[in-house]
């Protein structure tokens, strides 16, 4: 179980998350919608050790994480898909994928985790030899994921992994996404897009100025009026 | 006869021109994944150069195991002065480790003359003989030069390109705060990086300490070119750099043969300039 205890976060004096509470249990997809700087990308932040909360606390199956350092974080089972991908452009396709499998003590036999990686996304085989600059924004997200999991975490955060994609591409990370739940990975889906989130995830937390304003099952979330008012209407 | 002549330069200008790159390349790495402009890495080289001979001429080490031993001890050196110098200054304005980098220069010059003497200091050659390719009379030393420093380039190409650190060096020059999140500590690559570039300055040093003299200010002016190669490569690029030595190398060699000595340190800043104004990206970057 990945948990959030009232968490209360600060970037230079101003409180950006207030007493934000949610977990994660093994094989679930949970949802976290919100708007524009509604502290999304800042709970993540928190989870992956990039910022110390000043109050409350981070557990995994129990253990505090928030004193970790961001590179040990990975090694306990959870892998981030950044916001806005940041994959290294100028490795290929292949190095970005071998740079996901650097904390596993076993990761000289990281082929065998890129070859499931390409099942996937068959268009990453394509591009393999690729530097990861030159790939388009759906190929750059799939390589986003894919480099996550050759960690082979536990937990899956994905940030916003709908951003700037067409349609189409959508419903291939989407697609993505489901198999990998189904492989018994717990997924953290942050998306402002909040009506594709919603059918994807069993439950969801509804974000706003950096407070938990709404949980529940999606089904639930997404009849409430004030959800639908504020994140369904596009 | 001009074209043996010629050919003799152009051999001279490539052994300059290899150990530059082997100091270039410390340099490029440094400021690639930590963002440091080493001030002090001349004096590294010169360390390297002075380990090897203490090793050789007082402890009467041959001189193989001298060249080894001297990247051994000055790799050592170079990950204590990340960890005393530049660590502590890692998150604050880049201007202190720059000056701390310029003071460590200084404490490193004058360390080198209290222990070595003022006095210039020379390594015996490595081989002996020359090699006649016709009318031409490579000196097989200049050969063996020429060849360690591009072992030497290739093994950290090799590194780069297949050990996991090598990996994590190129992906943290990249983007730092993405590569901890795969699990790479900023800690340990600094250590590598001072230590890979730190070693590679004192195998330089060591073959210039075979061929021409030691002193203790011999880092300044070779920190300096370095500087220039490294600009000329584009800063960051290992490649770049490597081009980039031979250049000056060679121009400079050429430019003293057919022009005058005195331009001998004057060229690198001559190839700077019009590199500057040509090429402002580096030489191997796509226009
Ligand atoms: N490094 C930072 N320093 C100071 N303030 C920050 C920093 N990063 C984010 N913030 C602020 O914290 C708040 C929450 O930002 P966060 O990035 O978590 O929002 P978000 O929900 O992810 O938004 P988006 O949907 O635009 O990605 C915003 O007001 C933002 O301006
Ligand atoms: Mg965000």
């Amino acid at each position: 179980m990945l948990a959030l205890d009232r968490v209360t976060a600060v970037y230079t004096g101003r409180a950006v998350l207030h007493e934000v509470s949610l977990r994660v249990a093994p094989g679930e997809i949970v949802a976290m919608i919100g708007a524009n700087g509604s502290g999304k990308s800042t709970t993540l932040k928190v989870i992956t050790g990039g910022l110390r909360p000043v109050g409350g606390q981070v557990l995994l199956d129990g253990e505090p994480l928030e004193a970790l350092a961001p590179e040990a974080v990975v090694g306990r089972g959870i892998a981030l898909v950044p916001e806005g991908r940041r994959v290294f452009p100028r490795l290929t396709v292949v190095e970005n994928l071998r740079i996901g499998a650097y904390s596993r003590a076993d990761r000289n036999r990281y082929r065998e985790d890129a070859a499931r990686v390409f099942e996937l996304f068959p268009v990453l085989a394509q591009r393999a030899r690729q530097e990861a600059g030159t790939l388009s924004g759906g190929e750059q997200q799939m390589l986003a994921i894919g480099r996550a999991l050759m960690a082979r975490p536990r937990w899956l955060l994905l940030d916003e992994p709908s951003l700037g994609l067409a349609p189409k591409v959508i419903d291939v990370v989407w697609d993505a996404i489901q198999k990998i739940n189904a492989d018994g990975l717990a997924v953290l889906l942050v998306e402002q897009k909040a009506f594709a989130a919603l059918q994807l995830a069993a439950r969801a937390y509804v974000l706003e100025n950096g407070r938990i304003v709404a949980e529940g099952p999606s089904a639930t979330l997404a009849a409430d009026p004030r959800v639908k008012q504020a994140y369904l209407s596009f | 006869m001009t074209l043996v002549l010629f050919v003799q330069h152009l051999a001279n200008g490539l052994i300059t021109g290899g150990l530059y790159a082997l100091v270039a390349i410390g340099l490029s790495l440094i400021y690639g994944v930590l963002r440091i402009i080493n001030f002090a890495h001349g004096e590294i080289f010169a360390v390297g150069a002075y380990v090897g001979f203490f090793l050789w001429r007082v402890l009467g080490v041959p001189l193989p195991l001298a060249f080894v031993g001297a990247m051994v001890g000055t790799a050592a050196m170079g990950v204590a002065a990340e960890r005393l110098v530049f660590r502590p200054l890692r998150f604050a304005d880049p201007l202190n480790s720059m000056i701390s980098a310029i003071g460590l220069s200084f404490l490193l010059q004058n360390l080198i003359l209290q222990v070595g003497g003022a006095e210039p200091r020379r390594l015996d050659p490595f081989m002996s003989g020359v090699l006649l390719v016709g009318p031409i009379a490579l000196p097989l030393q200049y050969l063996f030069i020429l060849g360690l420093a591009g072992v030497l380039i290739a093994a950290i190409e090799v590194y780069l390109r297949r050990a996991w650190n090598g990996l994590a060096l190129r992906a943290s020059s990249q983007d730092l705060g993405t590569a901890a999140l795969m699990g790479v500590s900023i800690d340990r690559l600094a250590r590598v990086t001072f230590a890979a570039a730190s070693a590679l300055a004192a195998a330089a040093g060591v073959l210039v300490g075979s061929v021409f003299l030691l002193q203790p200010t011999m880092g300044v002016s070779m920190a300096a070119k370095c500087f220039v190669v490294v600009i000329l490569g584009g800063v960051g690029n290992l490649p770049g750099a490597i081009v980039g030595g031979l250049v000056l190398g060679v121009a400079e060699s050429l430019a003293v043969a057919y022009v005058s000595t005195a331009l001998r340190d004057v060229v690198a800043f001559v190839v700077l300039i019009v590199a500057l104004l040509f090429r402002p990206q580096g030489l191997l970057r796509g226009a």
